[in-house]
C-alpha cells in the first residue's frame, strides 16, 4: 500500500485518454481497464479541457494530433486547475526544449515519437501507482545549457527523471551518444539512491545536467555518507575478464542482492567518472563525437 | 510487469525465454527467482533467450553473473542467446560476452552442450 492511501481505503480511479491513434488507443486503454479504471476518451486537447473542467482525473495521456508546445501549454491549463494530475505527453513533433518544459511544469512524463510502446506502456502503469508523484522531481534552475535538479529517492522517480532524459533529442547529439549519457547517468542516479539515500522517500539526490559544446557533464550528489571507489569490495572491478566475478562472493557473504556492476558500466558508457573527496557526488563526463556546428 | 519468462525445455537443456525489460525492481527479482528455481529443480544446463530482451542494467547483469557463478560451482552451464542492441553493448561492456558462451542461432547453442556433455564423457 502506498504511503499516500490510508490502509483499506479503495479509491475509483479515473483515466482521460486523447485519441492517439487506433494502435496506441487500444494499448492504452487495454492497460487502463485491466486494472479497473475508469476511462473516458476525448478526440481533442480542447475537448479534454472542457471534460476536466467538468470532472476530476487521475491520469491524462495526451493525443498525437498536436505538437508538443500545444500540450504542454494544455498541461499549464490543466494543472491551473487541477495540480495533482498525472499527465503523459505523447508528442510526434517536438522543439528541443520541450522536455524541460514539461518536467519543470510538472508533467509526469513525456514520449517523442518514435518510442517503445512497452516503454509506454510500463509509464502509464507507473502513473497508475504511483499516486504521490508530484513533488517527486524539482526543477530549480534552467537553462538550454544547464538544468539543476532535485529527485526524490525512489524507484519510480527515477524511472521518470531517466525517462525524460531519454526524450531529450538534442540535434547535436549523435543517437549513440546520447544512450551511452542515459545508460551512464541511470547507473549512477541508481547507486545514489540505493547506497547513498537507502530508497528512502523523505531524502533527494540532487542533478545538474550541463550541456557544452562538445561535452555532456553530469553531476549527481547523493545525500550519504560517501565512499571510497578504491575500497569497495562488493563492486566488480573487472580489470580483466578473469576477476569479473570476484565480487560475487563477497556480496553473497554480505547478504547483498546481485550487483555491483554500475560503476563498471557508468565507467565504460562515458569518457569521466571523477568522485568527490567524500565520495557522494559524481561527476560523468562524456565528449561528443560529433562536434556542434559552430556559427561562421 | 515489464519482464516476462517463458520455459522451455529441449532435452537436458532448460531455456528461458526472456522478453521486456531486466532492470532494478520487480522485473530482476522476478528473474532472480526463478532462475534460482530452476537451478534448484535440477537444471545444470540452462540457455538464456535474450532475443526478445530490449533492455539490461547493472542488477540484470548482476542476476546473470549470480546465475552463472551458481551454476558452475554446481558444474553446470550457463549460455547465452542472441543479445542485440543495448543489451548487446551492456553485455560487451561489462565483460560478459568474453566469459559466458553466446550464440546467434538456438541451434548451435543447443547443440554446444551436447558436444561438451559428449566430450565431458568420453
Amino acid at each position: 500500500m502506498h504511503p499516500c492511501i490510508a490502509p483499506g481505503v479503495s479509491v475509483s480511479q479515473t483515466a482521460l485518454v486523447i485519441d492517439a491513434g487506433p494502435e496506441l488507443n487500444t494499448l492504452l486503454i487495454g492497460v487502463l481497464s485491466k486494472d479497473g479504471w475508469e476511462i473516458e476518451r476525448a478526440e481533442s486537447n480542447e475537448a479534454a479541457l472542457d471534460l476536466a473542467k467538468r470532472d476530476s482525473f487521475d491520469l491524462i495521456i495526451t493525443g498525437r494530433k498536436t505538437r508538443g508546445p500545444d500540450d504542454i501549454e494544455f498541461l499549464r491549463k490543466i494543472r491551473g486547475s487541477r495540480p495533482h494530475v498525472r499527465m503523459i505527453i505523447l508528442a510526434d513533433e517536438w522543439t528541443p526544449g520541450d522536455v524541460l518544459t514539461a518536467m519543470r511544469e510538472g508533467a509526469f512524463s513525456y514520449f517523442c515519437a518514435p518510442f517503445q510502446p512497452e516503454t509506454l506502456v510500463d509509464t502509464v502503469r507507473n502513473a497508475m501507482n504511483d499516486p504521490c508523484w508530484d513533488d517527486g522531481i524539482e526543477v530549480l534552475s534552467a537553462t538550454p545549457e544547464w538544468v539543476r535538479v532535485m529527485a526524490r529517492c525512489d524507484l519510480e522517480t527515477a524511472e521518470r527523471l531517466v525517462l525524460f532524459l531519454q526524450n531529450v533529442r538534442d540535434p547535436n547529439i549523435s543517437e549513440g551518444d546520447r544512450a551511452d549519457i542515459v545508460t551512464a547517468f541511470r547507473e549512477i542516479l541508481m547507486n545514489a539512491m540505493e547506497h547513498g539515500g537507502h530508497f528512502d522517500p523523505s531524502h533527494h539526490v540532487e542533478i545538474s545536467f550541463v550541456k557544452a559544446r562538445r561535452a555532456v557533464i553530469c553531476r549527481v550528489k547523493d545525500p550519504g555518507q560517501g565512499f571510497s571507489p578504491d575500497e569497495v569490495r562488493h563492486a566488480a572491478s573487472a580489470k580483466t575478464p578473469e576477476d569479473l566475478f570476484s565480487h560475487v562472493a563477497v556480496r553473497e557473504a554480505k547478504g547483498m542482492r546481485p550487483g555491483g556492476f554500475g560503476l563498471l558500466m557508468a565507467q565504460r558508457l562515458v569518457d569521466e567518472l571523477i568522485y568527490s573527496e567524500q565520495g557522494n557526488e559524481v561527476v560523468l563526463v562524456k565528449y561528443l563525437n560529433k562536434p556542434a556546428q559552430t556559427a561562421a | 510487469m515489464s519482464l516476462q519468462l517463458a520455459k522451455r525445455v529441449s532435452g537436458d537443456i532448460t531455456i528461458i525465454d526472456i522478453q521486456g525489460r531486466c532492470t532494478l525492481g520487480e522485473g530482476t527479482e522476478y528473474l532472480d527467482r526463478e532462475l534460482k528455481k530452476v537451478i534448484e529443480g535440477g537444471c545444470r544446463k540452462l540457455l538464456l533467450n535474450l532475443t526478445e530482451l530490449s533492455q539490461i542494467d547493472s542488477t540484470g547483469v548482476s542476476t546473470v553473473v549470480a546465475t552463472y557463478v551458481s551454476l558452475r560451482r554446481l558444474k553446470g552451464e550457463v549460455k547465452l542467446l542472441h543479445p542485440t542492441g543495448r543489451v548487446q553493448t551492456v553485455l560487451s561492456i561489462t565483460h560478459l560476452l568474453q566469459v559466458i558462451p553466446n550464440f546467434e542461432e538456438e541451434s548451435a547453442a543447443v547443440a554446444s552442450f551436447s558436444v561438451r556433455g559428449q566430450a565431458a564423457t568420453q
